[in-house]
């Protein structure tokens, strides 16, 4: 079986998030980007499960800028086997829309063959948590988000999922999309034997006219502004000030 | 506008506090239908339908609704889809898990997560784990949310 997994490149989680003047995005340029966290996870499910002989073969699939060739080296110096780069912008600070990166992923999962899709539950950009239950509704496949454990047994997948207020498992039909939450496991940090054997892996460049697939965005973005600061707190001298402050100015009592 | 809500049921019971939030925004887009679904969703209907600014309930009770699986009520919304124009969910787990579904069968974007409503088809939503706040608009004829 051959499974897909897409990885985005994303900044990097430890960095702060800076709003662009004229409120028209987040600050992109020159800041550190790394693999989405959630898709590093994926990424090393996919090796387990090679490791353990259920899988063949990992591709690794990334849709954007150009730049995000160092996500997918990345991806193939951890052990993916081959990559694959669809190139949908120039522009870093462009985002490709979840609906149009489903009907890509969709185009690159029925012409690679593929049995499973792993992919990250959310980016940590957008936030949207939308791609993989859009990829599995367009393929038709099984759908098991926010996993927490995952066992592929031939033509069916037994999933731990976290939903609110406990854990939920299921068992679906291959071919089945995964989308994996943060407990599954720990990723392994690529050696750097692999970070050089990971240069020579193949890495195919498409565009998503490949794919037959218009990126234009659906939504428009108004502005992008930076939350409101907590106000600051104050200190009360004694019991009755208090009640009083809870009651005349937060109003929650 | 009609607004079609889904509401969040757990085991045949109505998360009041999770649907009535949710309706609380609904309410701003339209008029607010309510859908329960469930394997058997009757209470959840009824106290539902006690909510205030519900306009109407429906209640769809079957087997394969009750286990919380994102591929029965997908289907099932997107047939009732017709006579909305904006499908409306908590942002649940399980409604997570459904309405990306549902849009991408309907081929319009989902907007998660949304803090507050601009108009009728203009939201605000966190970026960046709420480092950022967006405000996106939808031109699409529906709007799932």
């Amino acid at each position: 079986m051959k499974v897909l997994v897409p990885v985005k490149r994303v900044i990097y989680y430890n960095v702060k998030v800076r709003v662009m003047a004229y409120c028209s995005g987040v600050d992109l340029a020159n800041v550190k980007m790394s693999m989405n966290p959630f898709d590093e996870i994926a990424v090393e499910e996919a090796i387990r499960m090679k490791e353990a002989g259920k899988v063949e073969e990992i591709i690794a699939v990334s849709i954007g800028v150009k730049q995000s060739q160092e996500t997918l080296r990345t991806a193939l110096a951890m052990g993916a086997d081959r990559a694959i780069l669809v190139v949908a912008t120039d522009d870093v600070h462009q985002d490709i829309e979840p609906l149009s990166v489903a009907k890509i992923l969709k185009g690159v999962a029925e012409a690679e063959g593929v049995g499973l899709v792993l992919c990250g539950k959310q980016a940590i950009d957008n936030d949207m948590n939308a791609t993989g239950q859009m990829l599995s509704a367009l393929l038709g496949w099984s759908q098991a988000t926010f996993a927490s454990e995952v066992d592929v047994d031939g033509d069916h997948a037994t999933v731990t999922r976290e939903v609110d207020g406990g854990l939920q498992t299921i068992k679906v039909k291959m071919p089945a999309i995964i989308s994996v939450d943060l407990r599954l496991n720990e990723p392994r940090y690529a050696s750097l034997p692999n970070i050089m054997k990971a240069k020579k892996k193949p890495l195919d460049e498409k565009t998503p006219a490949d794919f037959g697939v218009d990126i234009a965005p659906r939504l428009t973005i108004v502005k992008t502004t930076e939350p409101e600061s907590r106000k600051a707190g104050s200190k009360g001298g004694s019991v009755e000030e208090l009640v009083t402050k809870l009651k005349d100015e937060a109003g929650v009592i | 506008m009609a607004v079609l809500l889904i509401a969040e049921v757990a085991n045949g019971e109505l998360a009041v506090d999770a649907t009535s939030k949710a309706l609380t925004a609904a309410k701003q887009m339209g008029d607010v239908t309510i859908l329960c679904a469930g394997a058997s969703c009757g209470g959840a209907a009824e106290a539902a339908a006690k909510l205030d600014g519900a306009a109407k309930v429906l209640c769809a009770e079957d087997a394969a609704y009750g286990h919380d699986l994102a591929e029965p009520v997908a289907d099932l919304v997107v047939k009732l889809a017709g006579n909305y124009d904006h499908i409306v969910a908590p942002a649940t787990a399980a409604a997570k898990n459904l309405l990306p579904r549902v849009a991408a069968l309907l081929d319009v974007m989902v907007i998660s997560d949304i803090t507050a409503v601009v108009d009728a088809d203009t939201f605000e939503r966190p970026i960046y784990a709420g480092n950022a706040i967006q405000t996106v608009k939808s031109s699409a004829a529906k709007k799932v949310v």
